[in-house]
């Protein structure tokens, strides 16, 4: 995947985001036209600038953009609804990306927004007979990769339990977070048993909000920031992917998982390395997640996540800040929204913005998310 | 007065079969060209690997070993399991070498690693049927098999 001479370069111009909770007197129009109006406004723009709009959500059913946008007020242009599970949002901004990119359109918009059902979440995303059989609970399918990742690296719940407590002492510095007090290691591992080994503070909780953003191939400020790159991977033949119900393949594994292959397209993609990058919001819906996907997408050997996260490498003050927004495990995980608000909290590192949690001066961020089908997306950001 | 007599009925046609001595096997495609081996059985006559048609149908001994397991303490969401809360399911890597997903019938406990042979139990009941389906046990276990 080489650049192309003709394509344009696409920059984040402007961003907004709703506080992350539970808010059953919102609707999803009414948070979602919020965060459009703001991010019109954070990016100075009007309304009808706009040429285009990407919307991601999971549980909104039809026309789910169409209703958000028709609180804005309707100009004519296309809006396309998009679902990918937990990576939509990052799928909405690869297809407005892709639009400025290759030159169809100048200003566009990526929106997300979700309303959370109540409890744990009601998947589609398996055959009717795993349905039957209750293998679509996502903490139990990140419970096996957990037992899996155990066995063959030492990791201990612990090393878990470590992950929560940096991330819920990062989203103590976010006032957009639906979690906004630090735990204690204690407190994670006597927390209650879900699915073993994760207990309750392993799980990252659900929130309702939304979160826009204006692309243009035309910035006016010098806020904006450069999408350096914006990669889906939808799926490897042979990879096991416990969340979308999927067994390796004993004969046929592949040589690349997907999202050793989403973060390898992106890296090449943006002219940059694992080495380059400041600041990553990694995929932590559940907490020992956090650590192999560090691990896959480059930025450490196997097996040495637990390590480094022991010594400070992962923390605000770090080498590589990790979930400086708190991740899914303090902001919540509204998950059509979940991947454009990890895209926001980059956007406001790399401009300085991000108050109590700003990480010293960087200029290359990395965004991953995670979506059952599955789907792996890969977004690359630069000052 | 008729008595209505119970009736088994497993949770989807086609995953396992019986053979005549009573011992149950689970159902599967085999892909003649490149050696892939899928389960359950697939209907379609396409290879996921090679992108080739030479499936045929196999039948798997219904013995393997467990790669990972995890206990459910909640009841999941969505309504679609009417099972018994908490339960024990996993990986179970079987010995013609695919990868299944199984509910496992945890006692004695089992671990990762250890050898386990497949049996038909009761998974809910449903007015007048008992809804059936595979479960993968310790090989010295003593549950028996109802199917």
């Amino acid at each position: 995947m080489s650049q192309n001479a003709k394509w344009k370069d696409v920059y984040v111009q402007g961003a907004s985001t709703t506080k992350w909770g539970f808010f059953p007197n919102d609707s999803t129009s009414s948070m979602g036209s919020a965060a459009i109006v703001d991010a019109l406004k954070d990016a100075q723009i009007k309304w009808g600038k706009v040429e285009a709009v990407f919307a991601g959500s999971v549980y909104q059913g039809t026309a789910s953009g169409h209703r958000v946008v028709g609180e804005i007020g309707f100009t004519g242009i296309p809006i396309v609804n998009v679902e990918s599970a937990c990576s939509s949002g990052a799928t909405a901004f690869r297809l407005a990306y892709d639009s400025i990119r290759l030159g169809q359109y100048e200003t566009v918009l990526a929106i997300g927004f979700e309303k959370m059902p109540r409890g744990p979440i009601p998947s589609t995303a398996f055959p009717s007979w795993q349905l039957a059989m209750g293998f679509n609970v996502q903490p139990a399918n990140y419970a096996l990769e957990t037992m899996e990742y155990m066995h063959q690296y030492g990791a201990t719940v612990e090393d878990f339990a470590r992950v929560s407590v940096k991330n819920r002492r990062n989203g103590s510095l976010n006032p957009n977070a639906r979690f906004q007090k630090a735990v204690s290691t204690e407190e994670v591992l006597q927390s209650a048993m879900i699915a073993s080994p994760l207990r309750l503070l392993n799980c990252c909780p659900l929130a309702d909000g939304a979160v826009a953003m204006v692309l243009t191939s035309k910035p006016e400020s010098n806020r904006a920031i450069r999408v350096a790159s914006s990669v889906l991977v939808s799926g490897v033949y042979g990879e096991e992917s416990y969340q979308s119900g999927i067994t390796a393949s004993v004969h046929h594994y592949p040589s690349k998982g997907i999202v050793e292959k989403s973060a390898r397209e992106a890296f090449e993609s943006a002219g940059y390395g694992p080495e380059d990058i400041d600041i990553v919001q990694a995929y932590d819906s559940m907490g020992p997640g956090e650590l192999w996907d560090i691990e896959k997408l480059g930025f450490c050997a196997r097996g040495t996540a637990p390590e480094l996260l022991r010594e400070g490498v992962f923390d605000l003050t770090g080498s590589l800040p990790v979930n400086t927004d708190g991740g899914l495990l303090s902001r919540g995980h509204p998950l059509g929204a979940t991947a454009l608000a990890q895209i926001h909290e980059i956007v406001s590192q790399l401009r300085g913005e991000a108050g109590q949690r700003q990480v010293a001066n960087p200029k290359l961020g990395l965004a991953h998310a995670m979506g059952a089908g599955p789907n792996s997306a890969v977004t690359i950001l630069q000052r | 007065m008729m008595k209505i007599e119970r009736k088994a009925i497993p949770v989807m046609e086609g995953l396992w079969k019986v053979e005549a001595d009573g011992k149950p096997y689970l159902i599967g495609s085999r892909c003649e060209a490149c050696g892939e081996v899928f389960f359950p059985r697939k209907k379609l006559n396409f290879c996921m690997q090679c992108h080739e048609e030479y499936l045929e149908e196999i039948q798997f001994s219904g013995e393997g070993r467990v790669l990972a397991l995890t206990k459910v303490e909640r009841q999941p969401a969505g309504g679609f399991y009417k099972g018994a809360v908490p339960y024990t399911y996993g990986i179970v890597q079987l010995d013609e070498g695919v990868n299944i997903c199984s509910q496992l019938v945890d006692d004695p406990v089992l671990s990762v690693g250890e050898r386990v042979k497949m049996v038909v139990v009761k998974l809910y009941e449903e007015e007048n049927n008992d809804v059936m389906t595979f479960k993968f046990t310790a090989e010295n276990s003593l549950v028996r098999g109802e199917g």
